[in-house]
């Protein structure tokens, strides 16, 4: 016997004359693995046990005094004493002693005793025999040896048991322990070598993955039997890095639509998302377990950044409070270690850049903020007190790696140990100004909680052209923060974790690449996808309005020679005034249903959006003296009965929001912004969870969910499976066709069933006729998949007997179907002999002659629900259908 | 003479019966249903050859009514129209004919008969 892969056993038979109880076990002990093996024992006296038991009692006439007789009726106990009393005559018979349990020798329990005549008076009279004394019969046996009869042992039925003495006890009981493996983090089930699954007992080989708790999880039988050999369950939890997506990490886009049109991470969830990080949208992926996640960015259009950086300074700002609160998710670690960690990142990524791909001997050194004294600290890097050595040729610039890291990680977190203090206006004293395509920058990492003159220091930055200062917040203090950066021309970073934090250094320091996108060109409008802007108000007609014009969607007019409403559709519109009003007023704005309009205060989408909508909508400016005009308030009081119209161009406006807006505002956009216009992407029908799945009934089909998106047609599905539906959308998107099957359930499950039937596999005949439905004009007839009274419906298999045909024989056998993956073969004798009667693959129905002459149809009908089985795989069984299967054996395989 | 008279109408069923061969007794069925003539016959069906019922009925809306039982419990039972009933006559009386193989030429609109688990009011 030896131990298969799935945990399981192999049993080899033995040659013949050796026992069956030779094992080869493997074991895992102190996190070896142990190999134990017994050896097949021949067939010997020594493995073999005879226990002898006794005639009795079926056959006992005194179970009280312990014997009975067999063979004759001239014997018995009965005799009110210690003695058996012998009848008279010529005879013999057994006798069984059952006190006396001697198996062997003259005086075993079992004698056979005949009885002659001596004479003919002997003959005629009884005798008495001892049976005692009790306990000794010591009488007994002396009788029985020297006694007047003939007496010999007789034989006694026995229990032989062969092979069935205990093996030695070669395996000590041992308990399972959970190997390495436990203590570890592995991203799939692939990655946790076998050896450190167990430590100590014999691996299940049930290793699996739980996507609920993320964690990987087995189990360590123990070895040997009793208490001390138990199980014991192991865990190792999932461990995963977040990745970003790198097709759109650092990337230029138009829009979040065009950002979203691959995934936003190729591993880890999403998180953190936010497009209000000053012309960025940053995400998150998030890790599982101890993996390490990433932040992620993408560039919005406009957004400025240097794809280059000179010599860089960064300045640590180390004040208390930068040692005091956690931030954010950082497990409870300060915000200068929070820093210094990502600094230390990115400082490594920053050096091998300035060696690999800018090897133009630019210079890089940390310091701290605010205490210049200390500037000769040994530790500070290459700083020599009064210049940046050159990394190209003092040699440094190899060791910078180790070196930076030490330093790095050497930081002291408050107070006196801080090696280096640096303020910015000084430290961009010391860089200057850099090229104009590789500007110099200064990395400052503070909670903008010190108290410094702001002024001085944005005023000191003022005369600098080609120095950026990047302020790292790392806290949420951007008002003491942000003038450094905007008055060079830096960037405010500001994130919601640390990984966030690290993508946002990672950006100001090595540059943006400034990966171009693709700029969505305007297209032209269309019934769902438009902006309709005016210098009117959007009303559901055109003409005057208190002195003003009212314009109508979807129509342009002239007035006195001037284009006074715009009708774009999809694009980007870096000036808005190329979409809005060409001059006048704007009072009028109207978006249609399958559209979404973001509009960015400054022009090239600068300047974050600060409006947003989605159609269908209307906005009108809230001019005050409209407000008593009849149209007007019959649109903002009852928006639905306005745009009641028979052009759903405009009727589309009745569902959507209707809402009033200042005037000033919206001329602010078309003077000073910027507009994306986006067609909504249509929504495709998507399948719910029911979808592909197998139900006990419509009901449950139902509960599963019939549609993830769209409308389900039918609403419900019913009555038996399978089932089919459609999930149907209306906004341009492709419908989803869907179906599930209804749950086979079996009346009996045959012995020899090796798995379930499903859907595909299966092997179902009947006694009644057989249809896609299992109903015909009549009434109730067999359904395909459904065992019912007259069927017989069986999964894989090889069934010895003909079990399977017995209700199909037991009436005229009418039919048979085999699922789509299925094979069966039907032989005319028991265990798979005689010859084969049929021998087909599924999808396939075969009918008798009685459904040919009465249900003929059943040959010709298109069966929608059951679409594998099509008339051409419907054939007759041109004999007597009786025949299959009759006394025989069949084999149902599936792949 | 009771005696020989019993025998001789024994000797005659069996003569009768052992006569009455399937080509026939289909001619017969196939006969009555193309006139959906009231009939009502035994013949030998089912793997012993058991003797079964079938029977022919003219319903007062002009269909026909046709029985045949099948196995010891079972009946079909069908109501034909006409045209059904001459495609049904049709087929017995080609399996009459010895045209046993094969399917016969199927039509779209063809019978649908119930088979019945007991023997119902004809």
């Amino acid at each position: 016997m030896t131990r298969n892969s799935n945990g399981g056993w192999n049993i080899e038979q033995p040659p013949i004359g050796e026992c069956w109880d030779a094992y080869e076990i493997e074991y895992y002990k102190n996190g070896e693995l142990v190999t134990l093996s017994q050896p097949r024992r021949p067939i010997t006296n020594s493995v073999i046990d005879i226990e002898a038991s006794t005639h009795c009692p079926n056959s006992a006439s005194d179970p009280d005094k312990g014997y009975c007789v067999f063979g004759t009726d001239k014997m018995t106990g009965a005799t009110g004493d210690d003695m058996f009393k012998l009848e008279a005559g010529e005879w013999d018979g057994y006798f069984e002693y059952e006190t006396l349990n001697t198996l062997k020798g003259n005086n075993s329990g079992l004698k056979f005793i005949e009885r002659t005549s001596l004479d003919s008076t002997d003959k005629n009279r009884a005798m008495m025999m001892p049976s005692g004394p009790p306990g000794v019969l010591t009488d007994f046996t002396g009788f029985m040896d020297r006694g007047p009869l003939n007496t010999e042992p007789g034989c006694w039925k026995a229990d032989i048991k062969i092979c069935a003495l205990p093996l030695p006890d070669t395996i000590p009981p041992l308990k399972g322990i959970c190997g390495m493996a436990t203590e570890r983090h592995y991203t799939e089930i692939s990655q946790i070598p076998e050896a450190d699954v167990c430590s100590q007992g014999i691996p299940a080989g049930n290793l699996s993955f739980n996507e609920t708790d993320y964690q990987f999880e087995w189990t360590c039988y123990g070895v040997g039997e009793g208490p001390q050999a138990q199980s014991v369950e192991c865990t190792s939890i999932q461990s995963m890095d977040g990745v970003c997506n790198e097709n759109v990490n650092g990337y230029q886009f138009e829009t979040e639509a065009a950002l979203r049109s691959e995934p936003l991470c190729t591993s880890g969830e999403e998180s953190g998302f936010t497009d209000e990080n000053e012309g960025r949208w940053i995400w998150t992926c998030a890790a599982i377990g101890d993996g390490e996640p990433q932040g992620c960015l993408a560039l919005k259009p406009g957004f400025s950044c240097d794809s280059r950086v000179g010599d860089v300074m960064y300045i640590m700002d180390d004040s208390g409070s930068m040692g005091g609160a956690a931030f954010g998710d950082s497990d409870n670690d300060s915000k200068i270690v929070l820093a210094k960690r990502v600094m230390d990142e990115t400082f490594r990524k920053h050096i091998n850049k300035e060696n690999e791909v800018d090897p133009d001997q630019d210079k890089i050194g940390i310091a701290g903020l605010d205490k210049l004294k200390n500037i000769g600290n040994a530790r500070f890097l290459n700083w020599n007190g009064s210049d940046f050595d050159s990394m190209a040729t003092d040699g440094v610039t190899e060791s910078m790696l180790t070196k930076g890291i030490y330093d790095i990680s050497q930081f002291g977190a408050t107070g006196s140990s801080t090696p280096l203090y640096a303020r910015v206006q000084q430290a961009a004293a010391l860089l200057g100004n850099g090229a104009a395509g590789e500007p110099n920058a200064i990395i400052a990492f503070s909670d903008g909680a010190s108290s410094g003159n702001l002024s001085n220091t944005v005023s000191a930055l003022s005369g600098y052209t080609n120095l950026r200062v990047h302020t790292i917040d790392v806290e949420d203090n951007r008002d003491k923060l942000r003038p450094l950066s905007q008055e060079t021309g830096g960037l405010y970073l500001q994130a919601r974790d640390e990984a966030q934090f690290q993508a946002l250094l990672d950006l100001a320091v090595l540059g943006c690449d400034k990966r171009d996108y693709d700029p969505v060109e305007p297209t032209e409008p269309t019934a769902t996808c438009a902006l309709h802007t005016s210098d009117a108000a959007m009303l559901n007609y055109f003409g005057n309005i208190g002195g003003n014009m009212a314009n109508k969607p979807y129509e342009v007019h002239l007035y006195n020679g001037r284009q006074y409403s715009d009708i774009v559709g999809a694009g980007s519109y870096p000036d808005a005034a190329v979409a809005m009003p060409h001059g006048g007023t704007f009072d009028g704005l109207a978006i249609a249903k399958d559209t979404k309009v973001k509009i960015y205060g400054g022009k090239n989408f600068t300047g974050g959006i600060v409006f947003e909508a989605e159609g269908p909508a209307i906005f009108n400016s809230s001019r005050a003296k409209w407000n008593t005009h009849p149209e007007f308030l019959e649109w903002k009081n009852s928006p639905a009965v306005h745009w009641d119209d028979p052009d759903p161009k405009i009727n589309q406006f009745k569902d959507g929001r209707n809402e009033t807006i200042s005037r000033a505002e919206m001329n602010s956009w078309r003077n000073s912004g910027s507009i994306i216009v986006e067609c909504k992407q249509p929504v495709s029908g998507l399948c719910g969870n029911a979808h592909s799945n197998s139900y006990v009934d419509a009901a449950a089909a139902n509960g599963a969910g019939l549609c993830a998106s769209g409308f389900a047609t039918p609403s419900s599905v019913s009555g038996d499976g399978p089932w089919n539906w459609t999930c149907e959308v209306t906004n341009g998107g492709t419908d989803a066709s869907c179906s599930a099957d209804q749950e086979i359930v079996q009346d009996v499950i045959p012995d020899e069933q090796e798995e379930p039937p499903t859907n595909e596999c299966f092997f179902h005949v009947t006694g009644q006729f057989l249809n896609d439905t299992g109903t015909n004009s009549y009434g109730k007839i067999t359904k395909i998949g459904v065992d019912d009274q007259w069927s017989t419906l069986v999964g894989p298999g090889n069934y010895s007997t003909a079990t399977p045909f017995a209700e199909a024989h037991a009436t005229t056998f009418d039919g048979l179907a085999i699922g789509s993956g299925t094979r069966i073969i039907i032989y005319s004798r028991p265990n798979f002999t005689g010859t084969i009667q049929y021998d087909a693959t599924g999808p396939r129905i075969l009918y008798s002659h009685i459904v040919q002459r009465y249900t003929p149809r059943a040959f010709t009908t298109n069966w929608p629900q059951f679409p594998q089985y099509p008339p051409s795989v419907r054939d007759l069984y041109g004999d007597n259908m009786h025949q299959l299967g009759a006394g025989g054996s069949l084999k149902v395989i599936c792949d | 003479m009771k005696v020989f008279k019993f025998v001789v109408m024994i000797l005659c069923s069996v003569f009768l019966f052992s006569k009455m061969s399937y080509a026939d007794e289909w001619a017969d069925r196939a006969a009555h249903l193309k006139k959906c003539d009231t009939y009502k016959a035994t013949f030998l069906g089912g793997p012993l050859a058991q003797s079964y019922e079938v029977k022919i009925k003219r319903l007062s809306d002009g269909n026909c009514k046709y029985l045949e039982q099948v196995s010891e419990d079972q009946y079909l039972v069908c109501q034909l129209t006409e045209k059904q009933r001459l495609e049904l006559a049709n087929f017995y009386e080609g399996w009459s004919k010895g045209v046993f193989t094969g399917k016969m030429p199927l039509p779209e609109n063809g019978a649908e008969c119930a088979k019945l688990d007991f023997k119902p009011t004809f």
